[in-house]
This record gives C-alpha cells, sequence and structure tokens, in this order.
C-alpha cells in the first residue's frame, strides 16, 4: 500500500534524514519509533507532499507520489493527521469535520459524520464549540474525525498521544483499533513506546535519520537491547 | 447631529468595502496590499470610461468595474504573488509589502503615461437628491452606500455558508490543515484577490462623482484602508466592516469641527490612542487571520 525507496531530506544544507525505505501493506498497523529529532515528522511530511525530499520515491497503491502535492492526497485515500493537528481554530468541531469531507459529496460527507461521531459520541456533544476553544484531547480527537472524514484507505498518524491525558489517549487508540478492526492501513509515529508496540504489527526504529531496526512488535517488545538504548527504559 | 451620523454611514460604507477586501487578502493570503488604493484608482477610470466613454447604464459600469478589477486581481496573483511565493521564505510578508509598493507605483505612473495628469470626473451618475428625516445626499452617495451594504452582505454569506468560501477561511486559519483536506490554495488565492481588487475597483467606479479619475486618488483611500486594518485588528473581516463606519465618523466629526485639512491626523491620533490601550485593535484577540 505504501512504500518508501531510499528516501533522504534535508532542511537547508543540514540533512535529517538518510536512505529511509520502509513498507506498510494493506492492512496493517506500522510504527515508527525513535527518540525526539529522530527525524520520523520529517518522513510523514515527506509522504503528505509537505517537505519535497532531497531523493528517493514515495509509492502509494503502486502509484509514485512523490512530490505530488499535498492537496491531492485525500482524493487519493491517504489521511495526514500531523502533531500540529493543523486545525481550523475559528471553526466549530462540526465546520472542521465538514471540511475534512471536502473532496466528498454531501451524502458521504453526512455518512461519515454519523461514523466518526460513533467512534468519538464527544465529538457530537460538542457539535458547536469551536476548536480554538478546545483542550488537547479533544482536539486530537477532532483531528483524527476530520482525517477519517475523506473515507482514507491509508492514516498516517504523528504522536496521537502527544499531551494527552492517560484516557485520552486510551480514547483515542481505541479507536485506532476500531479502525484497524475495520481494515484500515495504519501508520503511526510515536514516543510512547510500549503502548505503542502492544497496538502495531511491526515497527521501524529510526535514530539520527536513519533506520537502525525493524520487526514485529513482539520480538522488538522482548529485545532488551532496544528497550534500554532507545527507549530508555531497561 | 444625525445629519454626522449619516454623512459618517454614508462616507464609511465604501471604506468598509475597500477593508474588507484589504483585510481578507492579509488574512487569507498573508499579503499586506499597497496597491489597494490603485486598485480603486483603476475603477475610477473603468467607471468614467464605461460611463462617459461607452454611455453604459451606472450599474452595468459598476459591473464591469468590479469584474475588471477582479480580472487584474486574478492576474497579479498568477503573475505577480505565485512566482514569489515559490521563492520567498520567511521575508514573505515583508517581500509583499515591497512588491505592492512597487506595484502600485508601477500602476500610478503608467495610468499617468495613459492618461495624463488631468481629472476626468462626472457630476452624478444619477441626477437629483435622497432626503430623509430633514437630511437630504446627493443619490450617487446613497446609491454607492447601498452598493456597499449589499456586496459586504453577499461576501459575509458566501463566506460562511457555501462551500468555497469557508475554504477560503479555512486557509486564513490554516493553509496546512486546508490542503490536507484536500484544498487546491492556488484557486482560493486566485479568488481572493481577484474579489479584493474587484471590490476596490467597484468603490472607485461608485464614488467617481465624488473623486474624479487622475493617478494619484488611490493614496489617500489607501491610508483609510489601513487606517481601519489597524484600527479593528489585521486580518477580521467582520471587525472591518464596523471600522470602515467608524474612521467615516472620525473623518466627518474632524471635518465638521477642525477642518478637512486635517482629517488624516485626527484619524492616525485616535489609531494611536487605541493601539496604546489595545495594541491588536480594537476587536483583535492575538490570534492571526481569522476571517470571522
Ligand atoms: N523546519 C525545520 N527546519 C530546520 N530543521 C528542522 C526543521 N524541522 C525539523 N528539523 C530538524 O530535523 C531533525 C528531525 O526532526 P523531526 O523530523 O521533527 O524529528 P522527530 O519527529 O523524530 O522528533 C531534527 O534535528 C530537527 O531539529
Ligand atoms: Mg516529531
Amino acid at each position: 500500500m505504501l512504500r518508501l525507496e531510499n528516501i533522504s531530506a534535508a532542511y537547508g544544507y543540514l540533512q535529517v534524514v538518510w536512505d529511509v525505505s520502509l513498507e506498510v501493506k494493506k492492512g496493517e498497523a506500522v510504527s515508527i519509533l525513535g527518540l525526539n529529532g529522530a527525524g520520523k515528522t520529517t518522513v510523514l511530511k515527506v509522504i503528505a507532499g509537505i517537505k519535497e525530499p532531497k531523493g528517493g520515491k514515495v509509492y502509494f497503491d503502486g502509484e509514485d507520489i512523490t512530490g505530488v502535492s499535498t492537496d491531492k492526497l485525500a482524493a487519493k485515500g491517504l489521511a495526514f493527521i500531523p502533531e500540529e493537528r493543523n486545525l481550523f481554530n475559528a471553526m466549530t468541531v462540526y465546520e472542521n469535520l465538514v471540511m475534512g469531507g471536502y473532496t466528498k459529496d454531501k451524502v458521504t460527507v453526512n455518512r461519515n459524520l454519523e461514523y466518526v461521531h460513533s467512534l468519538f459520541p464527544r465529538l457530537k456533544e460538542r457539535d458547536k464549540q469551536l476548536v480554538g476553544t478546545m483542550s488537547g484531547g479533544e482536539r486530537q480527537m477532532v483531528a483524527i474525525a476530520r482525517g477519517l472524514m475523506s473515507n482514507p484507505q491509508l492514516v498516517m498518524l504523528d504522536e496521537p498521544s502527544m499531551g494527552l491525558s492517560p484516557q485520552n489517549t486510551l480514547v483515542v487508540f481505541d479507536a485506532l483499533q476500531k479502525l484497524r478492526e475495520e481494515g484500515t492501513t495504519i501508520l503511526i509515529v510515536e514516543q510512547n513506546v510500549n503502548t505503542t508496540l502492544q497496538f502495531v504489527d511491526r515497527a521501524y526504529i529510526m535514530d539520527q535519520g536513519r533506520i537502525v531496526l525493524s520487526g514485529d512488535s513482539e520480538a522488538l517488545r522482548k529485545d532488551d537491547s532496544i528497550q534500554k538504548m532507545y527507549l530508555g527504559m531497561g | 447631529m444625525v445629519n454626522i451620523l449619516i454623512t459618517a454611514l454614508l462616507r464609511g460604507g465604501m471604506y468598509s468595502l475597500m477593508a474588507v477586501g484589504l483585510s481578507l487578502v492579509y488574512g487569507v493570503m498573508n499579503v499586506a496590499n499597497f496597491a489597494h488604493g490603485e486598485q480603486y484608482m483603476l475603477g475610477t477610470y473603468f467607471g468614467y470610461f464605461c460611463f462617459m466613454g461607452l454611455g453604459l447604464n451606472p450599474f452595468l459600469c459598476f459591473i464591469l468595474a468590479l469584474g475588471g478589477g477582479f480580472f487584474i486581481g486574478a492576474l497579479t496573483e498568477v503573475v505577480i504573488f505565485s512566482p514569489l511565493r515559490k521563492r520567498s521564505g520567511r521575508n514573505w510578508l515583508m517581500n509583499t509589502f515591497l512588491l505592492t509598493l512597487g506595484l502600485s507605483m508601477i500602476l500610478k505612473s503608467g495610468t499617468k503615461l495613459l492618461f495624463g495628469n488631468s481629472y476626468r470626473g462626472i457630476t452624478s451618475y444619477f441626477k437629483g437628491t435622497v432626503s430623509l428625516a430633514g437630511f437630504s445626499a446627493s443619490k450617487d452617495r446613497v446609491i454607492a452606500f447601498v452598493i456597499a451594504v449589499v456586496v459586504i452582505a453577499v461576501v459575509m454569506v458566501f463566506l460562511n455558508k457555501s462551500k468555497f468560501g469557508r475554504a477560503i477561511r479555512a486557509v486564513s486559519m490554516d493553509a496546512t490543515g486546508a490542503q490536507l483536506v484536500g484544498i487546491k490554495l492556488k484557486r482560493i488565492y486566485i479568488v481572493t484577490f481577484g474579489l479584493s481588487c474587484g471590490f476596490a475597483a467597484l468603490a472607485g467606479a461608485a464614488l467617481l462623482s465624488l473623486t474624479p479619475a487622475y493617478p494619484s486618488n488611490g493614496t489617500q483611500v489607501l491610508y483609510a484602508s489601513w487606517v481601519v486594518l489597524i484600527l479593528v485588528g489585521l486580518g477580521n473581516v467582520g471587525g472591518s466592516i464596523v471600522g470602515g463606519i467608524l474612521v467615516g465618523l472620525l473623518e466627518t466629526i474632524c471635518i465638521q469641527y477642525l477642518g478637512a485639512a486635517w482629517q488624516d491626523v485626527f484619524a492616525l491620533s485616535v489609531v494611536i490612542l487605541i493601539l496604546l490601550v489595545k495594541p491588536n485593535g480594537l476587536f483583535g484577540k492575538g490570534v492571526k487571520s481569522s476571517v470571522e
């Protein structure tokens, strides 16, 4: 479904991603883990067309989407839920969700609204609240729900649990679990290692701009050296 | 007193229309447009040549000015801003200031070259006056005011209720977020700048009997529009409407009691006072670019 070949990326003269190749198959949940500054966000931004890569290719559904502009991805079935959320703060929850279905017709938008409301009942209660006035957890729910409004086949999330209370983290991961059961493919970047490894099938570990390890979550969870080296929980 | 209020309202309506356009462009595109006055100026020429040259119906003249302004604005986005956006990084806002300042000079000089320095005015589009409660104003003024009110109302409905209008507001709040949901920024920018220039040109055409067409007639209007924006807070479209009327009121009071020569001094002094107390403008919340 998604394949990266030898992606490298730089900010000005400073290269921060080297030779990253990875693959996410249809129906899988895969994670990119790593310390702060490892280059995870940059990789996601390259996939989403927000950051132009220095080299390498991105394939989505077999199609080369390297450098394709961000506004085309929603229609192709790719949703990116960034760390910064990028919500429309002076709009209501409802308006944000409707904007999420920008590329869809009215009937689909209404159907999807019902779906995301069933996923996050709280958003239905807060229909008319301005998103700018919401808490971090609620904003994350809006961000995920807005991303789902375009019927994506692949959902990419950048640190969805960042700044969230344990309860809200649970709500978010429960929703992701439901998505997964319905067959949506998920690529998730996290620092919350243990929760994430319990959730995903496979993971790639990034350090200083490179992928240094990859494997089944089961194996990674048992790997002592990883727990010590990268995740600081010996 | 009632006279002053009505005069202020009539004067302010068009300032509101100008300021709404300027504000929209600032909020959505992050462009500080200093050629807004020249877009007004072009409107006065549109109005003059359509009315005097072609002898068209005044309303048709206004529509043509609006359309012509829209076209010039859209062209400006495609030819000038779009290439700049690709190359300009951190200094974008400053670059737009310099670029539009240059554009303003080119338009001013170009018009001078083409049409000379002479005044081309009309005495009125519509003869006669309208009187109301013992107050009378020229029909032209009243009609210009009504046009401003109608256009602003249509714009507000468009921005809040239509799909494309909502997309414009979305871009003003978060351009990356807008792209993520599938909004094409290019189209939004073209329409936004087109509308803004169209409104300025419409204002110019509608006020032709008050300000004749000549190359530098946009300068004072540009200042007034920026005064409105700074007064209410940058990028606040809703506030710009109130702000336009307020500036109209300030000027009217000044002309009445101090003399016309003082109107800029007076308006700017009031702005300085307000900014001392409320640095983000009257309705500013310190949040960048919210089109409300
Ligand atoms: N806009 C930027 N300009 C310059 N350097 C950046 C920018 N964004 C990220 N970086 C640098 O790139 C590296 C990788 O960052 P990022 O991809 O955000 O890592 P992660 O998401 O894994 O924390 C870091 O060293 C960071 O400082
Ligand atoms: Mg990151």
